[in-house]
């Protein structure tokens, strides 16, 4: 009645939700080390703006204020796309639940084109029998 | 591993199989997700849109700072450009509050998708004369209301803590740039306000990031959840054809 193909797909254990859950995984510890990337570099614009402006103005080549400000906007130039490069995982994995979701649809919709005119008709053979 | 299931007891197959009952009902928290999700996803939508006509009024008093010559503009003390370095500083806490409002009513739809399929799963196997067997709910379904709630408690403190960063912003810009804020002396309250105010933005952004992260995992989670109940479906249509 219904195929050994099919019996097999049914009961196939499914691999793709945990490259699913991998991948929410790293987009997660992406954007938790964003964040505390976020926090270090609060604390270090908290400490150049501690000095006032004249001092911030006329830092002196190789001093630490000019090395400070050069690391604060260099990392804040990589750290916005590291954010979006996360969500962008996030969204990669809706993706691959969404592709998951047609196949599965796909055989359940298999599983009722075989099944269901089966069972219909075991129901009608029993029902003339008794 | 196998996923655990629960044999339904039905009442009334032929109420069932005439469409006047359903063989069983919606969980409490699928229920509430049912009526839930418009009222989030309606909120959403309208903070994000209040926040665009914002957006679009502080463009007028920004315009209006720029009107005036650098000289001008950094010589006395402008209200204007304080207001609206203030609604630069707390608007973007509204936009993500209410995106993550959007998400929310998401993730409820997609619970209520869950509860659909539950009691569809349920009356099909009543009216094909089968045991009525339901997935338990797996781990992953238990978890992803909670990151759901996480998320936007997350987006809400990065909120609260933007309206205050907007005071700050707002005392902070409101002054004369030239005559109070470039020479605010090393200790001053001034000085030490334009470092929180520098300070608290480097975070606050990833933050916002942080609470959008565990929303989409709570969304990736419950698509997942969907899956396993398509896949335990097709499952069951074939064990009561081979009874």
């Amino acid at each position: 009645m219904v195929s050994a193909d099919l019996r097999q797909r049914v009961n196939a254990p499914n691999r793709l939700p945990r490259l699913i859950y991998g991948v929410i995984i790293a987009a997660m510890m992406i954007e938790v080390a964003v964040f505390i990337i976020g926090i270090a570099l609060g604390i270090s614009t908290g400490d150049y703006y501690a000095n006032t402006k004249a001092v911030r103005d006329a830092a002196a080549e190789r001093s630490g204020i000019l090395s400070q400000i050069g690391t604060i906007s260099a990392v804040k130039a990589w750290l916005a796309p590291m954010k979006f490069f996360g969500l962008a995982l996030f969204f990669t994995s809706i993706a691959l639940a969404l592709w998951v979701i047609i196949r599965s649809l796909q055989l359940r919709g298999e599983a009722m084109r075989v099944t269901i005119p089966a069972i219909v008709a075991s129901r009608k053979s029993s029902g003339s029998e008794g | 591993m196998a996923l655990a299931t629960v044999t339904i007891p039905v009442r009334d197959v032929e109420a069932v199989k005439e469409g006047r009952a359903n063989a069983v009902e919606m969980i409490p928290m699928q229920k509430m997700a049912s009526k839930m999700w418009p009222v989030l996803t309606t909120m959403g939508v309208m903070i994000v849109a209040a926040a665009f006509v914002v957006g679009i009024i502080n463009s007028f008093n920004v315009a209006d700072f720029f009107g005036e010559t650098k000289a001008v503009r950094e010589a006395t003390a402008n209200s204007n450009i304080g207001s609206a370095m203030a609604v630069k500083a707390w608007l973007p806490g509204m936009k993500f509050f209410g995106l993550g409002l959007m998400l929310g009513g998401i993730t409820m739809l997609l619970a209520t998708i869950l509860g659909n399929l539950r009691m569809a799963g349920a009356n099909v196997q009543a009216a094909l004369g089968g045991e009525v067997i339901l997935p338990r709910p797996p781990t992953i379904a238990k978890i992803f209301p909670m990151l759901m709630i996480t998320g936007m408690m997350i987006l809400l403190a990065a909120m609260i803590v933007s309206a205050w960063l907007g005071t700050v912003a707002g005392d902070v810009w409101g002054r004369s740039i030239a005559t109070e804020i470039n020479v605010a002396e090393e200790g001053s309250a001034l000085l030490a306000r334009l470092g929180t105010l520098n300070a608290v933005s480097a975070w606050l952004a990833p933050f916002k990031f942080v609470g959008m992260a565990v929303l989409f995992s709570g969304i990736a989670l419950a698509l997942a959840t969907i899956v396993t109940v398509l896949r335990f479906q097709a499952r069951r249509l074939v064990e009561i054809a081979s009874k």
